[in-house]
């Protein structure tokens, strides 16, 4: 209802009374005009059958006071009619105006009007009633907002479910490997996608999918994952072998961590299984590839061995039987018989030392020796020591620095490319006293060791030749050696992660420089 | 046994008969006195300690002060050999000498294990070998004092 409508409705019940007002207003006025009309006539009549004028003007005084008195009469009963109306718009108007306004409060949402003092008994009860009921339409509207309040907390709560929901799938579909969620009973709850694709269902069993099983694994040859978190409720992992549908086998590393409820028991497992069966097969790959090269290593050491072994044997008899023949025949021995039977020998014995040489140069790499800290000025002292003989006959003179350090290395080796380098020194010497100097020069990350000596001096052209296997300078009866040892400096060295090197010029003496890492590096070991 | 005492028979396992003389020589050469048996393989060489087979009589085969095996021969090998003698409650107390010509340590590391009291690489140099032979004979033949002769004493 509009607000004009009302007002025109209120209007039109507001001036209900004063319409009953004029109403009794102008049938009065009828009234009168008719009885004046009456009275007229009355007169007129009167007057037509001879009345006299004292008569006709004590009728109309007569009549004249009866009008006047009923004129008092009816504003009297006016008078009564307003006041009897104004009662009825105290007593009933206004009551069901105040109702009225009321109920259009209350349809308009104003459920706080209440209806007070109202005079009758029946109005006073109409009234309780009605605030009775926008009472209880209040409390029915709160209850309703709290109602609705609830709701749109639900809803609320709802939406974060289903955002967490939509997170916890796509980060569980995220993941490239199955996962998926079995209760006690071994029934999957939740998956993903890669799940999906390798067959697991909802409501389908961990060992359908795992093990291609109707019933759970019996556990002889591998411990149920289930079984086994629930006993010991905690993550763990298997290396597991997982058929599926079709019976093909695959390795897996299987996962699984346990879901615990609120007094710390397992009720739930999640499993995830990682297809680990290519690197199985390269594992299995890469043993067999160790297994025959340890094999190979093994063969070629065999090998080695047999060829010296074998190769030796015959040479001792070349030998000891030409030194039998220039022993016990020497005066039956002519022009050059006695030669002849040297050079037998001296080849023989040339022999032996390139056999042994050539096993020297293969081991290297075959075998690890133990490394540890070695004192390298120990190493050169105990070198000299073996030379001693050589280094007085040659008349050798040796200046060792005081500076040796303390290197992590294999010694023995090392002690080999001493070895070799101050021999050659002193072998190779042209000068009456033959000078040695073997120092180091400390670096960032290295020990630089040099021997340094007064002989002959090498042509540059053959700095790098003579560090190859049996490359030699020189004639062969001026020099010993079968001209592997430079080749074993050079290799050791270099399996120490070093470097070796020469200065050298013809008449002035040479320098052998070679490094040994600081830090700990390990040669290469060949299994 | 007295300082001096040169009845040490030395018993020499070697399956090379050149080997055999060159070792025969060298040992002339050196001057040892204490007489060399030659067997030529492992089986030999248990059938003269144990004194079974062609040694049932034991004449032939007197109990050696000093072995010296050779390492490569046929049938039973001188590791075999080796191990028989030490595990048997009567040789076990002689002195035995594992000869090689290439060394292995394989081989040097299963025959001390098994007891041998040295182990000697045949040189290629005939010289070398003589002075070596000499050496042999003058530390086992002479300064090293064998086990009482009395065999009860052997458990």
């Amino acid at each position: 209802m509009t607000n004009n409508q009302n007002s025109i409705h209120s209007s039109i019940k507001n001036n209900f009374v004063i319409i009953f007002f004029l109403g009794i207003v102008i049938w009065s006025i009828f009234i009168y005009i008719a009885l004046i009309k009456t009275l007229k006539n009355e007169l007129i009549s009167l007057e037509k059958i001879g009345a006299t004028t004292e008569v006709l003007e004590q009728v109309n005084h007569l009549a004249r006071e009866l009008l006047s008195q009923m004129s008092g009469f009816l504003i009297l009963i006016l008078l009564g009619v307003l006041v009897l109306a104004w009662l009825f718009s105290k007593i009933f108007i206004s009551p069901i105006k105040k109702f009225s306004n009321a109920v259009e409060a209350v349809a308009k949402g104003n459920l706080d009007t209440k209806i007070d003092t109202v005079n009758l008994k029946e109005f006073g009860r109409l009234a309780d009633s009605f605030n009775r009921m926008t009472e209880n339409l209040q409390k029915i509207t709160v209850s309703r907002e709290l109602l609705l309040k609830e709701i749109k907390k639900r809803e609320e709560a709802d939406m974060a479910l289903k955002e967490q929901n939509n997170f916890l799938h796509s980060t569980i579909n995220s993941f490239k490997y199955p996962f998926y969620v079995v209760n006690k009973d071994y029934a999957v709850e939740l998956l993903n996608a890669a799940a999906i694709k390798k067959g697991v269902t909802l409501g389908g069993h961990c060992y359908e999918f795992t093990h291609n099983r109707q019933s759970p694994c019996e556990g002889e040859t591998e411990r149920c994952l289930l079984r086994t978190v629930l006993k010991e409720k905690r993550s763990v992992m298997f290396e597991h072998v997982h058929y599926d549908s079709k019976g093909d086998q695959s390795f897996v590393e299987v996962y699984g961590d346990p879901i615990f409820d609120e007094n710390d028991n397992v009720v739930k497992m999640i499993e995830y299984s990682i297809n680990i069966t290519e690197r199985k097969l390269a594992e299995a790959k890469m043993q067999d590839l160790m297994r025959s090269l340890k094999l190979k290593n093994k063969e070629l050491d065999n090998f080695c061995y047999i060829v010296s072994h074998d190769l030796k044997e015959p040479l001792r008899a070349i030998y000891a039987f030409a030194r039998f023949v220039e022993t016990d025949y020497s005066e039956s021995l002519e022009g050059k018989g006695k030669y002849y039977l040297e050079r037998i020998e001296a080849n023989a014995l040339r022999m032996q030392q390139l056999i042994e040489d050539i096993l020297e140069v293969s081991s290297i790499g075959y075998d690890y020796n133990l490394l540890k800290d070695v004192n390298i000025r120990d190493v050169v002292n105990d070198v000299i020591l073996r030379f001693e003989y050589l280094i007085r006959q040659k008349n050798a003179g040796v200046v060792i620095a005081d500076n040796l350090p303390v290197v992590f290395c294999d010694r023995v080796r090392i002690t080999e490319v001493f070895a070799n380098l101050i021999s050659n020194a002193i072998k190779f010497s042209d000068k009456d006293i033959p000078y040695l100097e073997i120092g180091v020069n400390e670096k960032n990350d290295r020990y630089e060791f040099f021997i340094r000596d007064n002989g002959p001096g090498i042509e540059k052209e053959y700095f790098e030749k003579i560090f190859k296997i049996f490359e030699r300078l020189g004639r062969r009866e001026d020099y010993e050696g079968t001209g592997v040892g430079l080749s074993i400096v050079k290799k050791i060295i270099e399996m120490h992660k070093g470097e070796v090197w020469l200065e050298s010029q013809p008449g002035k003496g040479t320098i052998f420089y070679f490094t040994l890492p600081k830090k700990n590096t390990q040669p290469e070991t060949v299994l | 046994m007295a300082l001096g005492n040169n009845t040490v028979n030395i018993l020499l396992a070697e399956d090379n008969p050149d080997d055999v003389e060159i070792t025969k020589r060298a040992f002339q050469q050196a001057k040892v006195i204490n007489r060399l048996y030659i067997v030529r393989d492992g089986k030999e060489a248990l059938d003269f300690l144990l004194h079974q087979g062609e040694y049932e009589d034991g004449l032939k085969a007197p109990a050696p002060g000093l072995i010296l095996l050779d390492i490569n021969m046929p049938k039973i090998n001188g590791i075999e050999v080796l191990k028989t003698i030490k595990t048997d409650k009567s040789l076990k107390y002689i002195p035995v000498i594992m000869l090689t010509i290439s060394r292995k340590d394989e081989d040097i590391i299963k025959s001390y294990g098994l007891g041998c009291n040295s182990f000697i690489q045949k040189p290629v140099d005939f010289d070398k070998f003589v002075s070596v032979a000499k050496e042999i004979g003058l530390y086992w033949g002479i300064f090293n004092t064998q086990f009482p002769e009395d065999r009860s004493l052997r458990k």
